[in-house]
């Protein structure tokens, strides 16, 4: 489980009625920089947690369970002891075995990045070629590095990799970015640099029970709304400044990519090539409704606006399928 | 089947068709027939304005001149009429013998109104219910720029492409010609023109929604077809080499405004618009003939001869503006020419009998994209100044409403300057990464966002025809899209989308009346008279579209809080 080896998963709870009242989190205590039972540096999972919790006027209680391995964490989703576990990476690979579950929107992405001396390091993928690079086992780094036929040294855990590379038994390691940045903050003389290879961008979301939609409505709601300044001020209070955004254009799935082309050509125009609107029609990124409002509001149009019914000309589908294109912009809305 | 279908469907709507005849008071005793000889002489018919244009040659001037500079300050509003509809009102009334005809048009209805031209007292009002699945660009900007008259109906074309003619007495249908299937994209938003009892539409939709722009001809008394000729030669005719591969079958071409005509030449001059998709790379070639000036045979449709303004045309600069009519007097020669400011921000001079090119003379200045060859008259373009797919966006002045767009250009022969409603802007305009053509909707593949570098956009210029120079102007902070109309009183009234009409000297452009409508101006503004009375129409109401078009330049967003309410304001004379 590669992912179980990096993302180290949080865990959340809630109750399933049509508002939000109560969320039960599930969450390593003792994972960071992803989660902690320590108050004084909860991890920035429980963090943005609590920042979801908040936007949504909710209580946030932990429910605190070791999460190493996946199917413990599951099961306390499964069994209701708990209702949000974040950390979960948005890839229907991942998602279409847990057909219980569904994921929200992606609140960082998670990236492979090198981490080196600041002098004469290693400053990109090519610089790795003559060097010995330390990897974390069964993770994405190690199986990049491998892929690619450098030189490598596998480690068990991120504390061992990033030990020899202080011991200098390795002159870099490829690592995760969380835990890269979170390294790099705490050891002097260490930099972390992107290979600019957004093909491995992973985003990572929160999953909820499939059942409780209301939740992961709201959750998507409040991660849209932190996407601006909470999040990415979080994350970078843990080292995490490579991997806060969403993924590029090029990274789109089909049914995104057409989705964009889609509102490029029709909605555009007057909601603006951002969907942050013009004096003429509304700010997308801004829109509070569901998915479903979205739908009716594209079909039927707003009376007495510019806003023009557009059934028969987009159908349901490619309607839904540009709501998650505006979302995936809104999410992108604090990237330079 | 499908045609089955479409037939039913329009049974339906004609069924639906909601119509209201009001008593009219006598009226029908006094109707007058538009005769083709009364449509030939309009000119001299001073007192009427019988068609789009007022005349064939296209110049909106009214010979009327018992309003002038020195009585102007007495000039007041006599009746509103209100046509019930928010959001665009680009209609030319229409007057035949006090009797005024008018348009309101959403996306709900074509309507028609019969109005007493000195009274505003409503005739009658017929409403056309338009099908909910017309393509995008009906949606976004669901218009109709006015009536044709002939004998005793009015003609007009519809959001679902169909052309109608009622009974001009009472409102009742008389004949209904579907002209072709609006799913594909088609529309009818121009008034259309009667000549020689054929009534003449150009369509609409083609150059933002695909399909092949074209212009037919019906007989006015049938609605029978009588001829089409496709903007877009089909494969195999001459002119399709410069269309790759497929690409002509969705090329656009649209003829979207009312022509022009000269008896002598017995050619009708149209302009066509831009090919689409807008993204030039994805119709490699010339893309004959999109973006030209055509003249064809009035009798048959046939192409008698072309200029094309500009190749490949990548910026949706449409040339649809309407040709003027006009014998200019250059270097002390005589020259049959017809005359056109369009949104490339030039003034073209053709050749009306062979399209021989003659000269271009810029009106803008804020002009980037590249200038007419001084001898081909054919665009040479600046490099760099075409977006890539994906790319980021150029900036390109004009924008693409260009120099001057549609709305209509005022010749006075007293003066002899042609009036060019122009506007100093620029866009920020890129292509999308990626575009595939689905039926009915945009096919333009672009992203537009108009600036403006100068503190007054909206430019009226009076353009000497013969000297071929502008000789004066008036400013105005937003561009001007709103209407321009002459008169023989040596007066010009320009509207603005700050709501404002204004009368202003013919000779030199000085300010003389103004008044505030607390509506855009967009529609047409004509003279005419009733009872010996000369009297102003004013066409307003705005273009929702407009709240786009002005929405990122803070030069111009007070005019995007006005509202959008249809209505004709009538002026004359205080007693």
């Amino acid at each position: 489980m590669w992912w179980l080896g990096v993302a180290v998963v949080l865990i959340a709870t809630t109750s399933s009625a049509d508002e939000v009242r109560r969320i039960r989190l599930c969450a390593d205590p003792s994972n960071l920089p992803f989660s902690s039972r320590d108050a004084r540096e909860p991890g920035f999972e429980i963090e943005i947690a609590r920042a979801v919790a908040a936007a949504l006027d909710a209580e946030l209680t932990v429910h605190w369970v070791p999460t190493a391995r996946e199917i413990i964490v599951l099961r306390q989703l499964y069994e209701r002891r708990c209702d949000l576990v974040m950390g979960f990476p948005i890839t229907a690979g991942f998602m279409d075995d847990k057909p219980r579950l569904s994921v929200s929107a992606p609140y960082y992405v998670m990236r492979q990045v090198v981490v080196s001396s600041s002098v004469g390091g290693v400053r990109s993928l090519e610089d790795l070629k003559s060097r010995l690079v330390g990897v974390q086992a069964m993770t994405l780094s190690d199986q990049l590095v491998h892929e690619r036929g450098y030189n490598r040294r596998v480690y068990v855990t991120p504390d061992e990799t990033f030990g020899a590379l202080l011991r200098g038994e390795v002159d870099a390691v490829v690592m995760e970015s969380p835990l890269a940045g979170w390294f790099v903050t705490r050891n002097a003389g260490f930099v972390a640099s992107e290979f600019g290879d957004p093909g491995r961008d992973l985003e990572i979301g929160a999953v909820v029970r499939k059942a409780d939609r209301d939740l992961k409505e709201s959750v998507d709601r409040a991660i849209q709304q932190l996407q601006a300044t909470t999040l990415p001020t979080i994350l970078r209070r843990y080292g995490i400044t490579l991997a806060q955004a969403s993924p590029p254009a090029a990274t789109l799935t089909p049914q995104l990519r057409a989705a964009r082309s889609t509102f490029l050509t029709q909605c555009s125009q007057c909601h603006g090539t951002d969907a942050k609107g013009t004096t003429a029609a509304a700010n997308l990124l801004a829109f509070k409704g569901s998915e479903a409002d979205f739908v009716r509001i594209v079909q039927t149009g707003r009376p007495g606006t510019g806003m023009t019914p557009w059934k028969g000309l987009i159908n349901e589908e490619d309607i839904r399928a540009i709501a998650r294109y505006i979302k995936l912009l809104a999410t992108d809305s604090g990237r330079p | 089947m499908v045609r089955t279908a479409r037939l039913s469907l329009i049974a339906l709507l004609v069924v639906s068709s909601l119509l209201l005849a009001l008593p009219s008071p006598g009226r029908s005793a006094e109707w007058r027939e538009v005769s083709d000889a009364r449509l030939l002489n309009a000119e001299r018919d001073a007192g009427n304005w019988l068609m789009y244009n007022r005349t064939y040659s296209g110049w909106r001037f009214s010979p009327l001149d018992q309003i002038t500079g020195a009585n102007i300050k007495k000039l007041v509003p006599k009746w509103i009429f209100a046509g019930g509809t928010v959001g665009d009102q680009q209609m030319t009334p229409v007057v035949n013998d006090g009797v005024m005809f008018t348009t309101s048009t959403s996306l709900a209805f074509n309507r028609v109104h019969a109005v007493n031209a000195a009274t505003g007292e409503l005739l009658w009002k017929y409403d056309r219910r338009t099908a909910d699945d017309v393509g995008a660009l009906v949606r976004l900007i669901p218009h109709n720029r006015g009536v044709a008259l002939y004998k005793d109906k009015v003609i007009f074309g519809t959001l679902d492409a169909h052309l109608v003619a009622l009974d001009a007495k009472t409102g009742k249908p008389a004949w209904e010609t579907r002209i072709i299937d609006y799913a594909d994209g088609y529309f009818v938003s121009q008034a259309p023109l009667v000549i020689k009892g054929k009534v003449i539409v150009g369509i609409a939709g083609p150059g933002e929604m695909g399909p092949r722009g074209f212009v037919e001809a019906f007989d006015a008394d049938t609605g029978k077809s009588q001829w089409r000729w496709y903007s877009i030669p089909a494969a195999g005719e001459p002119g399709s080499e410069t269309w790759a591969a497929d690409t002509w079958k969705i090329g656009g071409g649209a003829v979207w405004h009312t022509g022009t005509y000269d008896p002598a030449t017995n050619l009708l001059y149209v302009g066509t618009g831009n090919p689409a998709p807008w993204i030039a790379d994805m119709r490699k070639g010339d893309n004959l003939y999109t973006m030209s000036a055509v003249a064809l045979d009035i009798d048959t449709g046939k192409m008698k001869w072309f200029h094309q303004y500009l190749a490949n045309e990548p910026w949706d600069y449409d040339t649809v503006a309407e040709h003027h009519v006009i014998d200019v007097v250059r270097n002390g020669q005589t020259q049959k020419a017809v005359v056109t400011a369009n949104k490339l921000g030039y003034v073209y001079t053709l050749d009306r009998i062979t399209g021989r090119f003659l000269s271009a003379v810029p009106f803008i200045k804020s002009l980037t994209w590249g200038a007419p060859d001084p001898v081909t008259g054919k665009g040479v373009e600046k490099p760099g100044l075409r977006p890539t797919m994906g790319g980021p966006p150029v900036e390109v002045c004009p924008s693409l409403l260009g120099g001057t767009g549609w709305q209509p250009k005022v010749y006075n022969p007293k003066t002899g300057f042609l009036y060019i409603p122009s506007n100093e802007f620029c866009m920020k305009y890129g292509y999308v990464p990626d575009l595939t053509y689905k039926k009915g909707q945009l096919f333009t593949g672009n992203t537009t966002e108009h600036f403006s570098k100068t503190e007054h956009a909206g430019v009226l210029r009076a353009f000497d025809v013969n000297q071929n120079k502008v000789l004066w102007e008036w400013n105005n902070r937003t561009p001007l899209i709103s209407h321009t109309l002459t008169t023989a009183g040596d007066l010009v009234f320009q509207g603005t989308a700050e709501g404002k009409v204004v009368a202003l000297d013919a000779k030199n452009g000085q300010e003389l009346w103004s008044f505030n409508l607390g509506t855009p101006q967009s529609g047409g503004i004509i003279s005419y008279a009733v009872d010996g009375k000369q009297y102003i129409a004013v066409a307003a109401g705005g273009t929702v579209r407009s709240q786009v078009w002005f929405g990122k330049e803070p030069k111009w967003t007070h005019a995007t809080k006005l509202n959008f309410s249809d209505v004709v304001v009538v002026f004359g004379l205080s007693e």
